[in-house]
């Protein structure tokens, strides 16, 4: 089904088009993709050596990428960098859509959260947008980097979603069409079960599934990038979004309203792309090696056999 | 001193040879594995696809990739990482000279077992004519070309970066080495683009090809190789150097029959001292085969280690120094 404009909250690193919504803008490769997200402001990659790459991130609204318009806001971010420091972010006042900007020095993943909290009709709505961005040292490996990639968590965080990694994944592994991808609700670092976690992929088709005992959930990619096979591009980026929400029974008071329940949300964004498979093919790759070998092969052959004298008998006429 | 000396001269070069680039092959295809990394700018082809196990990058790949920059960044900044990158490739190159193809390449290896299982098959080598030869030797070079010009073009806007890295594409290294470390991800053809399929078909008829020609002809590959014609040019301050006395050469051709890349000069010319020509791998398998003391020696910074001696000749071919 298509996911809808809901107004969830949801950090990306793709700029909201000026009409507040339709396909996101800003859009730039050559980011390690995995769950991150690509893009980097001028100072990014592919600027001079030397220079302190720069992310910024916009707050979005609504779970459909394609139509997820920007919001106001003015909650600062809370940042875990690649070396699992805290710091805050303050958002940028140039009266633009929210974004904030951070330097990410270091290879690594980094963890950014936006926390809201308001009461509305005696129910404190708790919403924690977050986003992991990585930042890898192009095709290298970076020392460590299987323990950088490990999922972190932050206990001053009430709710999020960890993404669980691939088997071997690092800082430049990508999602692709056809993975299954497996999420963890987490609530004060604890597994929340029966959260109604939903994926929306970046054409706007969603999912949703309840999370088991352990909190998680999982999601298989879908392939929903068809393009003119001229047009086609295996650097495609698309977004998607994933996120949870469940009401806790919790009573207690919010900067002097009362509220007599809690219902968290949060989100997390990710970047994937076409599969391998959509454009490579081993069976051609294959056909043409084994036809390259027996030509080749029989032409030497040939040549080899025509080089060959037959035995002829000389005879004297005595 | 002198029984050193003696020792070396003496050398079963082909069991040395043989140990030797076992050796290296193991290092460049599995060293990673041990977190060893000698850079990406070494004279021959550790392929860098080989993801986990490579100990390092062939240069062409990272050159062809730095050379694919827009080109205000290549003639600013970019231009500082390509001199850099040629820079380390000219040192570690200096130190072997072509030597890091008749010893430490992993595909001239690869080709060297090829050659030993067609021997040990019995079947007979190919060669070419000396006419094939002389229109051939040139191919190399147009690579080499092709090689620098394609990914310029590309930084100038005149292709587009589907086509980076073009060497690379259609270089046999990249489909047979990763298969040593269970990699068969490069025997595809890419279909995103149609330079992608004309490189990677390319590619994998190059593969074919590369398997029936090194089985049927010793080095087969390493007559093209574009890295060769690079070296050469590069070779004049090299430490590593292949020097022959004329005046002790006799012309009897064993140094001919033992060149793996069918190299006339070796034999023939008995007037240049530094008688390494572009086509040569440094395998000194013509100094072993050698009979003349002292036609045919190697010298490192000028000074002489191995050197064709009657004695070493005869027991290399005691040993069957041509099986």
């Amino acid at each position: 089904m298509r996911g809808g404009g809901d107004g969830v909250l949801w950090l990306s690193d793709q700029a909201p088009r000026r009409d507040g919504g339709g396909r996101p803008g800003g859009a730039r490769g050559g980011m390690a993709g995995m769950g991150g997200m690509a893009g980097m402001d001028d100072s990014g990659m592919g600027g001079a050596p030397g220079r302190i790459p720069n992310k910024r991130l916009w707050l979005r609204s609504g779970s459909n990428p394609l139509t997820a318009g920007s919001v106001p806001a003015s909650e600062p971010v809370l940042l875990l960098d690649a070396q699992q420091q805290a710091s805050s972010i303050d958002v940028e006042a140039h009266g633009g859509p929210y974004n904030v900007t951070f330097p990410m020095p270091e290879p690594g993943v980094y963890n950014a959260y936006f926390v809201r909290r308001a009461v509305d009709q005696e129910t404190l709505a708790v919403t924690v947008a977050k986003a992991e961005v990585m930042r890898s040292a192009g095709h290298s490996k970076v020392e460590g980097e299987a323990q950088l990639m490990v999922p972190r968590t932050d206990s001053r965080v009430p709710v999020e979603i960890v993404r669980e990694r691939k088997d071997g994944e690092g800082l430049f592994t990508r999602i692709n069409y056809g993975d299954t991808i497996r999420f963890q609700v987490l609530r004060d670092g604890k597994p929340v079960q029966n959260a109604r976690v939903s994926f929306t992929s970046g054409q706007g088709w969603s999912n949703s599934v309840q999370s088991d005992e352990d909190g998680r959930a999982g999601f298989v990619v879908i392939r929903d990038y068809f393009p003119e096979w001229r047009e086609f591009d295996r650097r495609h980026r698309e977004t998607f979004v994933v996120s949870a929400s469940f009401p806790v029974d919790q009573a207690g008071e919010w900067q002097g309203s009362p509220y007599h329940s809690v219902r968290y949300t949060t989100t997390l964004a990710g970047a994937y792309y076409p599969a391998i498979e959509d454009y490579e093919s081993y069976a051609w790759g294959l056909g043409i090696a084994v036809v390259a070998l027996l030509f080749s092969g029989t032409a030497v052959y040939l040549y080899r056999r025509r080089r060959v004298r037959p035995y002829r008998e000389v005879s004297f006429d005595e | 001193m002198s029984k050193l000396r003696d020792a070396v001269n003496n050398v079963d070069l082909k069991r040395f040879r043989f140990w030797f680039q076992l050796a290296a092959f193991v290092l460049f295809v599995y060293g990673g594995y041990l977190a060893i990394n000698l850079g990406n700018s070494l004279p021959m082809f550790s392929c860098g696809y080989i993801r986990d196990g490579r100990a390092g990058v062939c240069y062409l790949l990272p050159l062809q990739h730095q050379l694919a920059r827009p080109w205000p960044q290549l003639f600013s900044y970019a231009g500082v990482a390509v001199l850099t990158g040629f820079a380390i490739f000219a040192l570690w190159f200096i130190v072997l000279n072509k030597g890091w193809c008749g010893f430490v390449c992993p595909l001239g290896t690869l080709q060297d077992w090829l050659t030993s299982l067609r021997q040990k098959l019995g079947i007979r080598q190919s060669g070419y004519t000396h006419e094939q030869f002389r229109r051939l030797t040139w191919i190399k070079y147009v690579l080499l070309a092709l090689l620098l010009l394609i990914p310029l073009g590309i930084g100038g806007g005149l292709w587009s970066h589907e086509v980076g890295a073009p060497f690379c594409q259609i270089c046999p290294g990249r489909m047979v080495l990763p298969l040593f470390v269970g990699d068969f991800s490069q025997w595809t053809i890419d279909f995103s683009s149609p330079g992608k399929i004309v490189l990677t078909a390319l590619g994998m008829g190059i593969t074919g090809l590369f398997i029936v020609g090194a089985f049927v002809k010793k080095r087969f590959f390493c007559f093209f190789c574009p890295m060769s014609a690079l070296h050469y040019l590069l070779s004049k301050p090299a430490l590593l150097r292949l020097r022959k006395d004329g005046s002790k050469c006799t012309r009897c051709g064993d140094c001919y029959t033992a060149c793996d890349m069918e190299i006339r000069e070796i034999a023939d010319d008995v007037t240049r001292k530094e008688i390494m020509t572009d086509d040569c791998t440094l395998c000194l398998k013509c100094v072993a085969a050698c009979p003349e003391k002292g036609a045919l020696k190697v010298d490192f910074a000028n000074i002489t280690f191995f050197e064709s001696t009657e004695e070493g000749f005869i027991k290399r071919m005691n040993k069957g120094i041509r099986k």
